[in-house]
């Protein structure tokens, strides 16, 4: 219920004003589209603000109006993500929710890849770390003559 | 971080992220999350704050570098703002956000008092000398020889004087600081004004509210710490970010404004269906402040929410209005 109090409007004045809140926040998303085009630069959206400060907003409609494309993800850890590509290319849906479960924001994302799934360098770097580590303490395994390199694989992951 | 044949294990454990040592970013990595669990985090941490879009990388960047110092300080004041603070709901994004912060001087929090103190404030103000942010609540007796509010021997005057002279901006918290509140309401007998009366030359940002909503207060301070800049001040030094809006115009009751019917008892079958609270004195049309969107208790309601009508506390001269029930006056407000 919360949610509902924080992100959503109490109430959606008419069928005008939220089809107007909805063309200025599509006009938005067109304006960033156009400069992730001309310049690389991505842009966001923060739909529980716009509610705020848009008379009549309706995030739900606008999400149905943008639809749901190819790709769909979910970030896990310290609450969650759910990502999905709307079924403009470049425009993403990022709903945010908290460890219980309740949402707590929706923003558009205008990019190649949302930023939160890009994996970062010193994550990498971490987890190139970790491998190299993890190798290190496991037993070299020597190819013999009696039996194919891809059956000793399997039975080392084994 | 540097590949070498010692293994670091906190290096190389799945999740955690590089962050200055004291930094919230730090504490955050030390429990095991990852860097995406903490973007998440700043995202609809600065979402809750009403920031705009995409500054949550600012403010992750923000929170797990060194931290600014603040110096508070209180004048003619009741303690509310302070409470509204840090007091509303246990650990929040607004205790996270003061703790991306080294508070060095709360008088009424902390645990030195007299020379002790007043020794820590100015080490503090000398070390980060045009670095700090003095936030400020209360008003302040314009004449310093009046005997009213004297503090270490020191008039209200010369201690904000002294405090705000090194700083690198004010944040006046609460209508009083912003407009003199209370103590200015006639016939003042202190001689009360805003903090920035007295500091004519300094850049103020007045947060009013009699308390000021926590996110608000917080979410200035998050704008600057994110982007190293101030946000937009209306003529009254308020942030246009929360105070651009009146509550009347974003609030769930007005539909009833003008078509009617409005409320015309408190608690009546009208007031309990979300109508327009106007006919019984509520301030909200000429009244700037988030309220009506923020609200508080993390969201849950707000007065009018409750069936009381706004009593106009983050303008000016609230006090004297012409009472807090009242209608206001045909021609005093734009709808």
């Amino acid at each position: 219920m919360r949610h509902e109090l924080a992100i959503g409007r109490l109430r959606v004045d008419s069928a005008e004003e939220a089809a107007r809140s909805e063309q200025a926040i599509l006009a938005e998303i067109e304006r960033l589209l156009a400069r992730f085009l001309a310049t690389g630069e991505p842009g966001a959206i923060d739909l529980r603000h716009e509610s705020r400060r848009r008379a009549g907003a309706d995030p739900a409609r606008l999400i149905e109006r943008l639809g749901s494309g190819e790709v769909t993800a979910t970030i896990g850890g310290f609450g969650r993500v759910e990502v999905v590509e709307t079924t403009y290319a470049g425009v993403w849906l990022l709903s945010y929710f908290d460890a219980a479960g309740e949402l707590e924001t929706r923003q558009i994302e205008i990019g190649a890849v949302p930023s939160l799934i890009a994996a970062q360098r010193d994550d990498a770097r971490r987890g190139l770390l970790r491998l190299r580590a993890e190798l290190a303490t496991e037993p070299e395994i020597r190819p013999t003559a009696d039996r194919p390199t891809t059956t000793r694989l399997e039975g080392a992951d084994a | 971080m540097t590949l070498s044949p010692t293994i670091d294990r906190a290096a190389i454990a799945p999740t955690g992220f590089d962050a200055e040592p004291g930094s919230v970013g730090e504490r955050l990595a030390g429990l095991g999350v990852s860097r995406r669990g903490f973007l998440r985090f700043c995202t609809t941490l600065a979402s809750s704050l009403a920031l705009e879009a995409g500054m949550g990388p600012q403010l992750a960047h923000a929170l797990t570098t060194a931290r600014p110092s603040i110096v508070y300080m209180s004048f003619q004041e009741c303690t509310g703002c302070l409470e509204s603070l840090v007091n509303s709901y246990g650990v929040t994004i607004e205790t996270l956000i003061l703790q991306a912060f080294s508070i060095d001087y709360l008088e009424t929090l902390q645990a030195a008092a007299g020379a002790r103190a007043e020794a820590a404030r100015e080490a503090a103000m000398a070390a980060n000398a045009g670095k700090y942010v003095l936030v400020v609540d209360g008003s302040i007796p314009k004449n310093a020889n009046s005997g009213f509010f004297v503090s270490a021997g020191e008039s209200a005057v010369e201690r904000l004087k002294h405090a705000a002279d090194r700083a690198a901006f004010v944040v006046a918290v609460g209508t009083c600081a912003a407009y003199g509140g209370l103590a200015h309401a006639r016939p003042n007998p202190t001689g009360a004004v805003a903090v920035s009366d007295i500091l004519p030359n300094k850049t103020v940002i007045n947060v009013p509210g009699c308390p000021p909503i926590a996110e608000v207060v917080t979410g200035v301070l998050a704008y600057w710490l994110a982007k190293k800049t101030l946000p937009a001040l209306d003529s009254l030094k308020r942030p246009t970010l929360y105070y651009g809006h009146t509550v009347h115009s974003e609030c769930y009751r007005e539909e009833t404004f003008e078509d009617g019917p409005r409320t015309k008892s408190f608690g009546d079958a009208r007031a309990r269906a979300g109508h327009c609270l106007f006919d019984l004195g509520c301030k909200g049309p000429v009244t700037h402040n988030a309220c009506s969107t923020l609200r508080w208790n993390q969201g849950t309601s707000f007065p009018i929410q409750s069936g009381h009508g706004c009593i106009g506390c983050a303008e000016p001269d609230f006090w004297d209005m012409g009472g807090l029930y009242a209608r206001l006056p045909p021609g005093s407000f734009d709808d």
